[in-house]
């Protein structure tokens, strides 16, 4: 024992030395430092940064190392002793990298990005670096609307890390010590579609609105083909807990079903699988090397992978054998076979209907019947199950009072299930999850205006009023939490200014509830005269969006007839059944098989 | 049934008892090492370990014992596949429940200038404040305190009870440094572990 581990709650966490930790070479030509502005538990379970960092570590002279965003006690002993940010493997200060990349999977992040700048002695603005300083730079789902960050990130990458990183990191091994800095920007901008730079970018604002997104249309890179892109066989084991602490397989990319409200459903377009032999070999392989005893398949819906059946057909006896779980996370609900649970712990089921009539599920194009939810409850009950989650969401486009009260009756409908069909003597166990919806960029919902305060919180009382009378577990998101991250995902540059005060009023960890605290933002909205209803209110279909420099693949045509369909109640089958031709077929994509899907896996 | 001796040193140290033996659980899969899985709807490694070690306090004298057959070259594929600070040093086979049959353990406190101080530790009703579960509380540990050997102005062994019985290391040094107002930084290594007076190591191998 230690007086820093006596002061540091986590002091593992700041250590490094986990299993699997690639040599690093000090002397590299290209130093690389990954970090994620959560904590390192969070940031640890993160499947691009683990590709990424393997794939870096792979490159002849380039290394990569880690940091994390640290608790506070560990920011104040840091303060004290003088001591910058430094990376996990080999304490180097981050001001000492070539590049520092955050990977950005979650707007609530931001607050944590300056955290870490500032601990680590980086100049938080763009403007302000020099030679001496490291390229800050962000990639992850956030990055198809980084505006908000638009002055403090050198540049941008839009897309999948796989391909074009492996190109960057190469030319600036070249160009080191010839070109400088803004040389070396203005480089990247002009040779990369995928990459965005801010300060070449020439995008103009006006009274807070954008009036020019610039030139450059930045397009999302995309993998072609999972099986030949770069996966690492490995994931770093630490020797404390992760949020997501078991293997972890990537069975495919991109979701077929278009789900109006998701924007992972229209970024990470097409569908592009793993052939089932691709698939085992590397669960195998991952299982060995990181000795985990748990391993999950992770897609946007799993359920709908073409060859899962084939696949469990391998996994399962592997996984008795080798007495490893099994976890099938995400499954949609239609796709829900109570047979693919069978042999492992009856854990939880997992219902996601979004909402709660068939009408709004329509508009939402959530393609599931309440016959189909009802007769997967069913089942479940009669294999054992006792224990349900369901996943709801409020203020979605075309709401009214009559779905509010749907989610009530779908619950109480399969409340009652559970009494003619159980097969356990466990009492259900039943809670309700709502969350208020977010009109996300690049889905057909942009347009669409964030539900007000007055409306979700009367309504979010009257349904947690009726689920207590029934004793139902009712749980929901803070309205403050989610306009937050309704700005957030939404804002363009006039709202950076605004962050960077909020961060200086004490904002930090604004992902974890109990530290978000929305007067620090409110106070510095209102200080930098910004409009938040302008940001969260409903845009005409003519107006310039902030994120309009992005093209992801997917045409503004399609999303507007997607809207269209939405307010028609006319659902949209899925890629795998129908190509509506959303754009991804003219990068190439989606040519010889509806929705990409892999065709060994049939 | 095999026990197995092992160091736990830093950055290992660091990590607190169950995600330690969760570390160690998957380093015998990760060796492929043949280990009993119990029978049941939940099966889990037959694994059973020494007494739970503080976070922070390192050791050289940590048992596991593990249901399984000897193997060859055992000791050198768990090294092979330890995360940093974890070495496996010694390997017996037999049956012994070592958590049952501890009694007491050796310490190595380094800190600078303690040394002077450590005899106060020996006088009657010796008692020490520590906190626990957000509560101050006193308590007498002399009769948990065994030994005190004095090795220079920075260093001494202590024995203390370890088990059952128990008295933790971190909280008397920590006292000792309160009440002489030191400040200094410090470092614990569990260097052995007896059984009624014997040395572990010396029972397992009889
Ligand atoms: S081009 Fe067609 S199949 Fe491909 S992602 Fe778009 S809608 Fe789906």
């Amino acid at each position: 024992m230690t007086k820093f581990t006596d002061s540091i709650k986590k002091p593992y966490v700041y250590t490094g030395g986990e299993y699997g930790v690639p040599t690093i070479n000090t002397n590299a030509d290209v130093r690389f430092c990954m970090c994620v502005s959560d904590s390192y538990e969070v940031g640890m379970s993160n499947l691009g940064v683990r590709i990424l960092y393997y794939m870096f570590n792979s490159m002849q002279g380039v290394s990569c190392e880690r940091c994390f965003a640290p608790w506070q006690d560990y920011a104040n002993h840091l303060k004290s002793t003088n001591a910058p940010l430094c990376s996990l493997e080999t304490g180097t200060p981050l001001v000492n990298f070539d590049f520092v990349g955050f990977s950005m999977q979650f707007e609530m992040c931001y607050s944590n990005f300056f955290y870490m700048l500032e601990l680590a002695n980086i100049p938080v603005q763009t403007a302000q670096r020099t030679s001496d300083h490291p390229f800050v730079v962000a990639g992850g789902p956030c990055a198809v609307n980084l505006e908000p960050l638009y002055k403090y990130l050198d540049f941008v990458f839009v897309g999948e890390g796989e391909t074009v990183w492996t190109d960057i990191v190469n030319d600036y091994k070249r160009m080191k010590g010839n070109v400088d800095r803004q040389q070396f920007l203005q480089y990247l901008h002009q040779t990369y579609d995928c990459i965005y730079v801010p300060s070449l970018q020439g995008v103009e604002y006006q009274d807070g609105k954008v009036v020019s997104v610039g030139s450059k249309i930045v397009k999302r890179n995309v993998v072609a083909d999972l099986n030949q892109a770069f996966t690492p066989n490995t994931q770093l084991v630490s020797n404390v807990e992760l949020v997501h602490d078991r293997a972890v397989l990537e069975l495919f990319r991109g979701c077929a079903n278009g789900c109006r409200f998701c924007q992972a459903g229209f970024i990470y377009r097409p569908v592009r699988e793993r052939t089932v032999d691709n698939a085992f070999s590397l669960c195998t392989q991952l299982l060995q090397n990181t000795g985990y005893d748990e391993l999950s398949l992770n897609s946007l819906s799993t359920g709908d992978y073409s060859g899962l059946s084939q696949l469990l057909d391998k996994l399962l006896p592997y996984a008795k054998a080798n007495n490893v779980q099994l976890n099938l996370p995400s499954l949609r609900v239609d796709t829900f076979k109570g047979d693919y649970a069978s042999g492992n712990r009856k854990s939880s089921l997992t219902f996601a209907p979004e909402a709660g009539t068939q009408r709004l599920r329509d508009v939402i194009n959530k393609n599931v019947t309440e016959e189909e939810i009802l007769s997967a409850a069913a089942s479940a009950f009669m294999q054992g199950y006792s224990s349900v989650k369901l996943y709801f969401m409020m203020g979605l486009p075309t709401e009214t009072q009559e779905d509010i009260d749907g989610i009530y009756d779908l619950v109480v409908k399969i409340k009652s299930l559970y009494k003619k069909h159980k097969t356990s003597a466990k009492a259900l166990r039943i809670s309700v999850s709502c969350s208020t919806f977010i009109p996300k960029p690049f889905t057909p919902f942009q347009w669409e205006a964030f539900a007000s305060r007055d409306y979700v919180t009367r309504n979010q009382r009257y349904l947690a009023e009726k689920f207590r009378q029934k004793g139902i577990a009712f749980s929901y998101n803070d309205y403050d939490v989610s306009l937050m991250e309704a700005i957030l995902a939404r804002g363009g540059r006039q709202i950076a200014d605004a962050l960077y005060l909020a961060y200086q009023k004490g904002s930090l960890f604004d992902a974890w509830s109990e530290h978000f605290c929305w007067e620090n933002y409110r106070q510095a909205f209102e200080e930098t005269g910004v409009d938040i209803n302008a940001i969260v209110g409903k845009k005409g279909t003519s107006e310039l969006l902030p994120w309009d420099y992005v093209d992801v693949g997917v045409q503004k045509l399609h999303f507007l007839c997607e809207r269209n369909r939405a307010y028609a109640l006319q659902t949209t089958p899925t890629c795998n059944q129908l190509c509506r031709a959303c754009g991804l077929h003219k990068w190439g994509f989606c040519q010889t098989s509806h929705g990409n899907v892999s065709k060994e896996g049939k | 049934m095999l026990v197995i001796k092992y160091t736990k040193a830093y950055p290992a140290s660091y990590a607190g008892h169950t995600d330690t033996l969760r570390t160690i659980g998957r380093i015998f899969r990760r060796a492929g090492a043949n280990v009993e899985y119990s029978k049941g709807f939940n099966p889990h490694m037959e694994l059973y370990f020494s007494p739970a070690l503080p976070v922070g306090v390192q050791s050289t004298a940590e048992y596991l014992a593990v249901k399984m057959e000897m193997e060859d070259n055992l000791l050198d594929r768990l090294n092979q596949f330890s995360p940093n600070g974890l070495t496996f040093t010694h390997l017996w086979q037999k049956q012994a429940n070592v958590s049952a049959l501890v009694t007491s353990a050796t310490y190595r406190v380094s800190c600078k200038g303690l040394s002077q101080y450590a005899s106060q530790m020996l006088v009657d009703n010796y008692a020490i404040n520590y906190e626990e579960k957000g509560q101050q509380v006193t308590k007498v540990v002399r009769d948990k305190i065994y030994d005190l050997q004095v090795v220079d102005a920075d260093t001494f062994l202590v024995t203390l009870a370890c088990g059952n019985v128990n008295l933790r290391c971190d909280r008397l040094v920590n006292h000792l440094l309160a009440v002489n107002n030191l400040n200094a930084d410090y470092s614990i290594v569990k260097i052995q572990m007896q059984t009624n007076g014997t040395d572990m190591d010396a029972f397992l191998q009889s």
